[in-house]
C-alpha cells in the first residue's frame, strides 16, 4: 500500500494551464476521485501521477520515494484506460499475463505456472474466469471493461488509476460495474485514484473527492463535506443544486448577516474555516433546495418571499422554481402541496444551511491562514471565479 | 477519408433528402476529390516521366519527342561523358513535376476531410441496381476493360508466338521455346537473379528506414517533423530519369559508382524511389492504431522499446508488410532509372534493362516474342504480389498503395 503525495504541480500545454497549484495526500488504500468538468484538469492529473506526463514544477511521492521523474514502466500503477485499452492481437489472458510476464520480482521472473495462476485469480476477481481463451473482439464493453480491470490488477500495482472507467457502458452495467469496482478496491486494499466527470457516480464510490475547475482542486474532501461544506461556488454548483443570492456582508460574528439588493438581510454560516469576511465584502448565499421549508421552526429563520414560476412533480417531491428580486430560486417539497405559477410563496431557511460563500473561488482561499492554497504562490495569478 | 466514415456522410445527406446524382454530385464526388485530384497529378507525373514506352517505340519520330526520352539520348549514349543537355532537359522535368506535385498537396491539405466518425459501421455500403442498368454497365465496362488489358493480352499471346504470318490475327503456330531466353541466355538469367536481390535489399533498407520515419512523424514530437513528412513522400514526384541523370552527374568514376559497376546506385535508387509506398502504409497502421494501447503497455511495466516490439510492430505489422512488399514489386519493375544506369555496365543490368536488350538484340535470343517472355515473367511477379498484398489487407490496400 502507498500514499501518494503531491506537492505544487503545474502542468501546462503551450499556452494553456491544464492543472496548478495541486497539493494533495491520497491516503494508502483510500479511492479518491477527480471529479470535475471536461477540460477541468483531471485526466491531466491522472496521467501525471501514471507518468505519461511531466510536470512543469511540483513533486509526485510514492510514499517517501520520488517519482516525478521516473518513467511510467518503473512506478508499478496499473490504469484502466477509458477505451480499456486492450490489444486487439493478444487473447483475454495474454492481455493479463503481459505485465507479469515483464515482471521480476528480486531480479526473478515469474515462473509460468505462477503465470497462470495469477492470470486465473484476477480473472476471477474480475468474474471473468471462464473466458481468458476469448480474444478481445468477442467480448463486449462491460467483459472488455472487466479484463482492462483484471489487467490493471494482475501486476499487484502499489496504486490504481481508473480514467472514467464506466462512461461507455450503460446505466445498469455502470452500476453494476461501481459496485464491483468498490468491492475488488476494498478488498485488494489499494490505493485508488478515480476519475470522473459524473458526481453521483463520484459521491456514491470515494472515499474523498477532489473537485477540479480551470486546473485547479476546488476542495478535496469527503463526499458529506463536499456537499454540506462547499469551499467555493464552484464546488456548491456542481455538486447537487443551489440557489444562490447575491450581496455584501453586514455583519460577522456568530452567524454571517448579508445585506441583498433589495434590502432585505439574510443570515448563515461560513463553511470555510478561518475565512476573514470583511463588511462590504461582496458574497453569494448558496441554499440548497431541501433546505427552504414552508413553515418556520425557528426564530432565527430567513424569510424568503418569491413569485412562483414553475412546479415539477417529481414523486417523491416537488420542485417549485420561483424568482426572488429577479434571482432564480429552487425548492424541493412536498408533493402534496397545491401550489401553482404565479403564487406567492413564503419560505424559511434555517441560519445553518445558508452558506455564504466569498467569491473569487480559488483565490479567495489564500486568504485563510494554514490553507494550502495561502502557502502556494502561484508564478502567474490564474483568474478564477 | 477511409470507407466507414463515407457511409455516415452519405446516409445523413440522405435522410436529408439527397438521392441518386444528386447526393453523388453534393456529397460523395467532393469528398472524394482530394483522392481524384492526387490521382490525376500522380497520373500526370508518372506519363511525363515514362521512359518504357517511348524506347520501345523509338523508331517512331513522335517518341522521341518525349522529354523523358531526350534526356536518356542524351545521357545514356556515351557513358562517362554526359551531353549538358540531358541533365538540363532532366531539370525541366523535374520542374514540371515538382510544380504539379506541390500544388496538389497545398490543395489537397487545405481539403482533407478527417472524419471523427467512429465504429459501428464495418459492412460496406453497396447499392443494388436494376437489370438493365446492370447490362449497360457491362456494356460500357467489358470493353472499356478490354481495351485497357490488350498490351496484356498481347504480350502474352507474342510470347508463345511461333510463326506468324501478317494478315492473321492469332499466330499461326504455338510454341514454347521462346521461353528458352530465361534460362538460356547468361545475361537474362543473370539480370533476372540480380533483379530480385536489387529488389529484395532495396526492400529491407526501405522497411528499416520507412517503419523508423513514420514513426517519429505518427508518434513522436521532433523539430522538422513537416519537412521529413515533405521528405518522405517527394520521391513519388521525383522523375526517375532525373533521380538516375543525378547519379550520373554527381557520381559518376566516384568510389560509389565505378565505370561498369552501376549496381549499388541501382539499389539506392529503387530504395529513394518506392520508399513513400512502405511510409505510407507504416503511417496508415500507426495512425489507426490509438496511442493509447502503446501507454498500457508502459503502464504495464515495459519500455518504450518492449512496447514498439511487443505491441506497436504487431499491430503495425501487417500494413508494413504490404507496403514493403509493393516497394519490392514497384522496385523489380522499375524501368527509368535501371535503364539510364544499367547502360553503363550491362553485367550489373537489371531485367527491365535487357528486356529492352533483347527486344532490340538481332541474335538467336532477340526480338519481340523473347522480350514478351520476360513481360510475362514481371506481369506474372506482379500479378502475384498485388494478389497476396490485397489478401492481407483486405479493403485497406487501395489507402496503401495510393497510385
Amino acid at each position: 500500500m502507498v500514499e501518494i503525495r503531491l506537492e505544487n504541480l503545474r502542468k501546462t500545454f503551450g499556452e494553456v494551464v491544464a492543472t496548478d497549484e495541486v497539493n494533495m495526500v491520497l491516503k494508502e488504500g483510500e479511492l479518491s476521485t477527480l471529479l470535475g468538468p471536461s477540460g477541468c484538469g483531471k485526466t491531466t492529473l491522472l496521467r501525471l501521477i501514471a507518468g505519461f506526463y511531466e510536470p512543469d514544477r511540483g513533486t509526485i511521492y510514492f510514499d517517501d520515494r520520488d517519482v516525478t521523474g521516473v518513467p511510467p514502466h518503473k512506478r508499478n500503477t496499473g490504469m484502466c484506460f477509458q477505451n480499456y485499452a486492450l490489444w486487439p492481437h493478444m487473447s483475454v489472458s495474454d492481455n493479463v499475463a503481459y505485465g507479469l510476464k515483464l515482471k521480476r520480482v528480486k531480479g526473478m521472473k515469474y515462473t509460468k505456472t505462477a503465470i497462470e495462476r495469477r492470470v486465473r485469480n484476477a480473472l476471477e476477481l474480475v468474474r471473468m474466469g471462464d473466458l481468458g481463451g476469448r480474444h478481445i473482439h468477442q467480448l463486449s464493453g462491460g467483459q472488455q471493461q472487466r479484463v482492462a480491470l483484471a489487467r490493471a490488477l494482475a501486476i499487484e500495482p502499489d496504486v490504481l488509476l481508473l480514467d472514467e472507467p464506466l462512461s461507455n457502458l450503460d446505466a445498469k452495467l455502470r452500476i453494476e460495474m461501481r459496485e464491483e469496482i468498490i468491492r475488488i478496491q476494498k478488498e485488494m486494499d489499494i490505493t485508488t485514484v478515480y476519475v470522473t466527470h459524473d458526481q453521483h457516480e463520484a459521491l456514491s464510490i470515494s472515499d474523498r473527492v477532489a473537485v477540479m475547475d480551470l486546473g485547479y482542486v476546488q476542495q478535496f474532501d469527503a463526499p458529506r463535506e463536499i456537499y454540506s461544506d462547499p469551499q467555493t461556488i464552484f464546488v456548491a454548483d456542481f455538486i447537487g443544486q443551489c440557489t444562490f443570492l447575491d450581496g455584501v456582508v453586514h455583519s460577522t460574528g456568530e452567524s454571517i448577516t448579508v445585506k441583498l439588493p433589495d434590502g432585505q438581510t439574510i443570515s448563515g454560516r461560513t463553511t470555510i474555516d478561518g475565512y476573514p469576511y470583511q463588511e462590504g465584502e461582496p458574497v453569494k448565499c448558496a441554499i440548497r433546495p431541501e433546505d427552504l421549508n414552508l413553515e418556520r421552526r425557528d426564530s432565527s429563520d430567513n424569510e424568503i418571499t418569491g413569485t412562483v414560476t414553475r412546479t415539477i412533480y417529481v414523486g417523491s417531491g416537488l420542485e417549485v422554481y420561483f424568482e426572488v428580486g429577479g434571482i432564480a430560486a429552487q425548492s424541493l417539497l412536498d408533493p402534496e402541496l397545491k401550489i401553482k405559477q404565479g403564487d406567492t410563496i413564503n419560505l424559511f431557511a434555517p441560519e445553518s444551511e445558508v452558506m455564504v460563500l466569498p467569491i473569487g473561488g480559488v483565490e479567495a482561499l489564500r486568504k485563510v491562514p494554514g490553507h494550502p492554497m495561502a502557502t502556494s504562490k502561484p508564478p502567474s495569478m490564474a483568474s478564477n471565479v | 477519408m477511409d470507407d466507414h466514415s463515407f457511409h455516415g456522410l452519405e446516409e445523413q445527406a440522405e435522410n436529408l433528402g439527397a438521392t441518386g446524382t444528386g447526393l453523388f454530385r453534393s456529397v460523395t464526388f467532393p469528398l472524394a476529390m482530394p483522392g481524384v485530384q492526387a490521382g490525376a497529378i500522380l497520373t500526370f507525373i508518372l506519363s511525363i516521366e515514362d521512359l518504357g514506352t517511348p524506347i520501345v517505340f523509338q523508331d517512331h519520330q513522335s517518341a522521341t519527342k518525349t522529354l523523358a526520352y531526350q534526356v536518356f539520348v542524351n545521357v545514356a549514349t556515351q557513358a562517362g561523358a554526359i551531353d549538358p543537355k540531358g541533365p538540363a532537359i532532366g531539370l525541366m522535368l523535374l520542374v514540371f513535376a515538382l510544380v504539379g506535385f506541390l500544388a496538389i498537396r497545398k490543395y489537397s491539405a487545405l481539403r482533407s476531410y478527417e472524419s471523427g466518425t467512429k465504429g459501428g459501421q464495418w459492412n460496406p455500403r453497396v447499392r443494388r441496381i436494376s437489370n438493365k442498368a446492370t447490362l449497360l454497365l457491362y456494356a460500357i465496362l467489358i470493353p472499356t476493360l478490354f481495351f485497357a488489358l490488350i498490351p496484356q493480352i498481347s504480350v502474352i499471346i507474342l510470347s508463345f508466338a511461333g510463326i506468324w504470318s501478317s494478315e492473321n490475327i492469332l499466330p499461326d503456330t504455338w510454341t514454347l521455346s521462346n521461353y528458352d531466353v530465361l534460362w538460356a541466355y547468361p545475361n537474362v538469367t543473370q539480370s533476372i537473379r540480380l533483379t530480385l536481390i536489387y529488389g529484395a535489399i532495396a526492400t529491407v533498407i526501405i522497411v528499416l528506414l520507412g517503419a523508423s520515419a513514420a514513426y517519429l512523424i505518427a508518434r513522436r514530437d521532433i523539430p522538422g517533423k513537416t519537412a521529413l513528412d515533405m521528405l518522405v513522400t517527394s520521391p513519388i514526384a521525383l522523375p526517375g530519369i532525373v533521380i538516375a541523370t543525378g547519379y550520373f552527374t554527381l557520381f559518376y568514376n566516384t568510389p560509389l559508382f565505378l565505370p561498369g559497376h552501376p549496381a549499388f546506385l541501382i539499389i539506392m535508387s529503387y530504395t529513394v524511389r518506392k520508399f513513400p509506398f512502405t511510409v505510407r502504409a507504416a503511417y496508415a497502421g500507426l495512425v489507426s492504431t490509438p496511442v493509447i494501447l502503446e501507454e498500457a503497455s508502459q503502464n504495464m511495466g515495459a519500455s518504450k522499446n518492449k512496447t514498439f516490439y511487443k505491441i506497436t510492430l504487431p499491430l503495425i505489422g501487417v500494413s508494413v508488410l504490404a507496403g514493403s512488399l509493393l516497394s519490392y514489386v514497384y522496385s523489380v519493375s522499375e524501368v527509368s532509372t535501371s535503364l539510364l544506369l544499367g547502360s553503363v555496365g550491362n553485367e550489373e543490368a537489371p531485367m527491365t534493362y535487357w528486356t529492352y536488350e533483347v527486344l532490340n538484340s538481332t541474335g538467336i535470343y532477340g526480338g519481340p516474342n523473347n522480350a514478351a517472355c520476360l513481360g510475362v515473367l514481371m506481369m506474372a511477379l506482379q500479378m502475384a504480389v498485388i494478389t497476396v498484398t490485397n489478401r492481407i489487407l483486405g479493403t485497406r490496400s487501395s489507402a496503401i498503395t495510393g497510385i
